[in-house]
């Protein structure tokens, strides 16, 4: 599914964040990717949706090639996709239900089958009731929640989280893992940056951990033959 | 495709509604330079207009010699009619209805007034009305010359100071009128583009938020193509009702001026094609607008969207 190959990215000011990346993330595998602040979880994360490119080596990425590619390729990868980023990148001027729908538009998806499949995610989500409130007027957990329903709402076949529980308590925690997990059984790969070490103590998945751009700790099966 | 359409429409509407105050504003400066073109296209209308006018009442008189034979008068108007690309309308005026013309200007007592002079003193004439074209002095001067080396011809009589007056205004509009009317039309263009920009600018992280969802250049582009053109048509509307509250006094003042130098103009407003064709002009500015703009916007990288520096 994801294949990189001694990868380096360096930003313009001389950063090196990643410094020889090589790893593969199987089909269907849910990943925690952890390490401290600035150890380049994010620009990892970011050289996968295509937020950055990398300096050398290689990334294959659901059979694409993305040293390689076009503005519109770049476009139908990332359609393939779920990211909940960080700050949640939701848009204030649009309503809940608009911000959700807007990957599914994005797609090209008939009308009526945005507004049933919306409404489905977020009562999933335990958000419908906000459905036509503006984002802003919810709190950072909510907002995390919305963001993880825009993630999911199109069955992508990756979806990339960054810091999903960050804002949330134990349980809605919980019932994050529980979707993403959702999300594995029925096929999709998933990746959770991540510090929050009793949410990977409790849901036991491979760990991939970076130190200061390198991979100090990779998933058990990398090591077999 | 009508689907994808009937999206960006509703989206389009969507954001315009979100934010009243800057789409009020856009539309209003829209309106202000829609204003600005549509009174330089009632100020180029009324001016040819005007000279058109002035140039239907622009005629030489030619007095016909009075010992002319039928056959040479013949040819003298032959020869007229000949040149019609400078002589835009020839009429023979005959002797005795030049005196019928002339007793009817004098009034009831014309008649007896008349009478006094004893027998019919005027010539045959003949009124020229010159083509606009051939008022400028380099191809007036040798036509007046031919028509006074003409045999048939007694003299010649044409108001100079008129002629000098009207070429000088029909080769001020040549010379500045396309000129102004290209300068008028950039800076719209401009003013317009810059305007759709500061709002599409406001509204990066939105497009930078639809391409990470995997959104084609086409689907940014689409809403923000027809804001651009429903905020055309909005401020040109403005426009159009604000030339519309202007014309009475715009007339006012064109009315006084032409009391002052007792000449017959008046002011008309824009006809309802011009009115049509700023109306559409203004729609396609703002379309074109939002294209320049968005051009530019889509080019950056994510991460130069994501810092918002303005290139």
């Amino acid at each position: 599914m994801i294949q990189f190959f001694d990868v380096v990215k360096r930003y313009p000011q001389g950063v090196e964040a990643l410094r020889g990346i090589s790893l593969h993330i199987p089909k269907g595998g849910l990943v925690y990717l952890t390490g401290e602040s600035g150890a380049g979880k994010s620009t990892f994360l970011k050289l996968i949706y295509g937020g950055e490119t990398l300096t050398t080596g290689g990334l294959i990425v659901g059979g694409r090639n993305l040293d390689r590619i076009t503005r519109r390729r770049l476009a139908d990868h990332r359609r393939t996709l779920g990211v909940v980023f960080q700050d949640y990148k939701l848009l204030y001027n649009m309503s809940v239900f608009e911000n959700v729908a807007l990957t599914l538009e994005v797609a090209g998806t008939p009308p009526k089958q945005i507004k049933d499949r919306v409404m489905q995610v977020l009562e999933r989500m335990g958000v419908q009731r906000y459905a036509k409130a503006s984002p802003i007027t919810l709190s950072g957990g909510e907002q995390q929640r919305v963001a993880l329903a825009r993630a999911i709402v199109h069955m992508p076949n990756l979806i990339l989280a960054d810091e999903p529980t960050g804002n949330l308590d134990p349980d809605h925690s919980h019932k994050v893992m529980e979707t993403l997990q959702e999300q594995q059984a029925r096929g999709c790969t998933i990746i959770v940056a991540t510090h929050n070490w009793s949410l990977i103590n409790k849901y036991a998945h491979p760990v991939v951990h970076l130190h200061e751009g390198k991979i100090a700790r990779k998933p058990q099966w990398e090591d077999q033959p | 495709m009508m689907q994808r359409w009937a999206v960006s429409l509703r989206r389009a509407w969507r954001n315009l509604r979100a934010t009243p105050i800057s789409t009020f504003v856009a539309s209003i400066i829209i309106a202000v330079a829609m204003a600005t073109y549509a009174l330089f296209v009632q100020v180029q209308g009324n001016a040819e207009h005007w000279t058109e006018r002035l140039s239907q009442e622009g005629r030489v008189m030619v007095y016909l010699n009075p010992d002319l034979q039928p056959a040479e008068k013949r040819n003298f108007m032959n020869w007229l009619r000949s040149q019609e690309r400078a002589f835009e309308e020839v009429t023979l005026i005959g002797r005795f209805e030049a005196w019928d013309k002339l007793s009817q200007r004098i009034g009831a007592n014309g008649p007896e007034l008349l009478k006094t002079l004893g027998d019919n003193p005027l010539v045959d004439s003949v009124a020229i009305r010159i083509a606009p074209e051939y008022l400028d002095p380099i191809k007036f001067r040798p036509l007046l010359l031919a028509i006074e080396a003409q045999v048939a011809v007694e003299g010649v009589d044409y108001d100079q100071a008129w002629i000098d007056r009207l070429v000088n205004l029909i080769a001020t509009f040549k010379q500045v009128g396309l000129g102004l009317m290209l300068l008028v039309l950039t800076a719209v263009t401009l003013i317009i583009a810059n305007t759709v920009r500061l709002t599409v600018m406001a509204r990066r992280d939105e497009i930078l938020i639809q391409r990470l969802l995997g959104a084609h250049d086409s689907f940014i582009r689409r809403p923000f193509m027809i804001e651009g053109v429903l905020q055309g048509l909005l401020g040109t509307t403005l426009a159009l009702l604000l030339v519309l509250a202007f014309h009475p006094l715009l007339g006012g003042a064109v009315a006084g001026i032409a009391e002052v130098i007792q000449m017959d103009l008046e002011w008309n407003g824009l006809s309802a094609t011009q009115a049509m064709t700023t109306w559409g002009l203004g729609a396609l500015l703002g379309g074109i607008g939002a294209w320049i703009s968005l051009a530019r916007i889509l080019s950056r990288s994510d991460a130069e969207l994501a810092s918002g520096v303005d290139q």
